[in-house]
């Protein structure tokens, strides 16, 4: 064995091991080190730190949202995110509202000025946005703050007569101000998830 | 007790296998094969976003580049994820708007992916399709999915891996590189062995989950209206349906490493797979996914590896590639 291709062995040796540790969910350094930041920008880049969980350890309920857009004239009328051109495209743009569950309350808020900006381009007579977040289920037994907890109903559930249906779990509505920016005006005591 | 010297045979012995399995020459068939169609599937992926381009990629697009680049979790590290918005000087430097600079750059990873396809200075087209794959992702990271942690992946390997010398303009052109070569088992090696590694470990944490075994993974999948294919409700009806699919999901994938390793079984275990991602793209509609994962399955583990002559592999080729042969 050449020494190049033992050299390109103990490389890709180690590459699959930080694979396996990826997979595992397991970090080697921690990134507030330099080796530990040169590791994981190696293991983003390569694709190195990718799990494979899909769909596991189970199927969470969908998000998504819906763009409910007023003009001057108080005249109403609601669009959502499927506006692509292709069913990939719309999976993909669908798939943005499940991300805000994933996020802090202020990632959150800049995603949905982001898609409130998007729709102001697609509608420009629209003066106010309101971005509602749903999600598809039903409402469980018990609340926390308030809120019941949702999920989609087990095929038990279901024989049983209980039918999933699009819930309202948060909103915020914007404007546009004069720079074309859009402006949120909280209509949730600041309160999102 | 053992001699020593049975102990260092013994290693030896390890250690010759071991650099027969990862290193004796294979054919660079298989390989051709992952790059053949994993162009293909990153290509019509891209013609089916081609419309939205702004939409998804663009600095006023659905996720805005200030959200993207600033508002995730990587901000503290964002310098090292490539980025459109760099490009953002060479885009004014150029005359370009932001808008024309950002399909100026889509354009430029399909150009790159149809000389991967074609195998047309393939190692160059390798690292210009892996690059821009690497931009525009992070550049919506909001609207990435499973396809694209495999496109990902497989471009990265794609980066090492001997792909243009056969089935290729390159090899056409003879500058492809060996037929058969050490470099083309172990890129075969790697990637058969991640593929098995990402089984296993999907599998297992399936498996963690309850879903899995009663069914109710199946049943949610199906009927979830941002994939649902079909009206599938009627699933709750036949509850054993769904937990039937969901224990041979979850088998078939702890199995597989296992199986792909004995010949009877590889055959099997493969077309098992690839029947469950026919399945995934006929009714949870991910095409691109299941197309990636099907090519990823034919490529590491139905294509023959063995080597092949080069007489046998110029005979499929141009007169030039017999007459080196007989000459």
């Amino acid at each position: 064995m050449s020494t190049r291709i033992r050299v390109f062995m103990f490389f890709a040796i180690g590459h699959m091991v930080l694979v396996a540790l990826g997979m595992a969910h397991i970090g080697v350094l921690p990134v507030t080190t330099i080796s530990g930041k040169a590791l994981r920008v190696y293991t983003g880049v390569s694709g190195a730190d990718k799990g494979y969980g899909f769909f596991a350890p189970g199927v969470r309920h969908q998000e998504r949202a819906m763009f409910l857009m007023t003009d001057a004239a108080g005249k109403k009328w609601e669009s959502d995110l499927g506006f692509g051109q292709s069913a990939e495209a719309n999976l993909r743009l669908g798939s943005t509202a499940n991300v805000l569950r994933e996020v802090d309350d202020e990632t959150a808020f800049h995603f949905m000025r982001s898609m409130a900006a998007k729709m102001f381009q697609r509608h420009p007579t629209a003066q106010t946005i309101k971005v509602q977040v749903q999600a598809y289920g039903i409402k469980l037994p018990g609340a926390s703050n308030g809120v019941p907890p949702i999920d989609f109903p087990t095929m038990a559930e279901f024989r049983s007569g209980q039918r999933p249906q699009w819930i309202d779990l948060y909103s915020l509505t914007f404007q546009a101000d004069e720079a074309g920016q859009t402006v949120a005006v909280l209509d949730n005591q600041g309160i999102l998830k | 007790m053992i001699e020593r010297e049975t102990i260092k045979r013994g290693g030896r012995r390890v250690a010759a296998a071991m650099t027969e399995f990862f290193t004796a020459p294979a054919s660079s068939k298989p390989l051709a094969v992952f790059r053949i169609g994993l162009a293909a599937v990153l290509l019509a992926q891209a013609f089916a976003l081609a419309a939205n381009v702004t939409d998804l990629f663009g600095r006023e697009g659905l996720i805005q580049w200030d959200v993207t680049y600033d508002g995730t979790d990587r901000s503290a590290m964002a310098w090292a994820y490539p980025h459109l918005s760099w490009f953002d000087g060479l885009f004014a430097t150029l005359g370009l708007s932001e808008t024309v600079g950002v399909y100026v750059m889509f354009s430029l990873y399909v150009t790159s992916l149809v000389f991967l396809l074609v195998g047309f200075k393939t190692r160059a087209a390798c690292i210009a399709t892996f690059a821009l794959q690497l931009i525009l992702s992070n550049s919506s990271p909001a609207t990435v999915y499973g396809v694209d942690s495999f496109a990902r992946v497989s471009l990265f390997y794609a980066l090492w891996m001997p792909l243009g010398a056969v089935y290729s303009i390159d090899a056409i052109l003879q500058r492809g590189g060996a037929v058969n070569s050490s470099a083309a088992r172990i890129g075969l090696r790697f990637l058969q062995l991640h593929m098995a590694l990402m089984n296993l470990a999907s599998g297992i944490e399936k498996g963690m989950g309850a879903q899995w075994w009663d069914g109710e993974a199946i049943w949610r999948a199906v009927t979830m209206p941002e994939l649902a294919q079909y009206d599938m409700m009627w699933l709750a009806n036949y509850p054993w349906l769904p937990i039937l699919l969901g224990w041979a999901t979850v088998i078939l994938e702890v199995s597989y490493i296992a199986a792909v390793c004995n010949r009877r079984t590889r055959l099997p275990i493969v077309l098992a797979v690839i029947g469950m991602h026919l399945g995934i793209a006929l009714f949870l509609g991910l095409v691109s996914f299941a197309s990636l994962m099907i090519v990823l399955n034919v490529s590491a583990f139905l294509i023959p590896s063995e080597p092949t002559s080069l007489k046998q592999t110029a005979a499929q080729f141009t007169p030039q590639s017999i007459a080196a042969v007989a000459a």
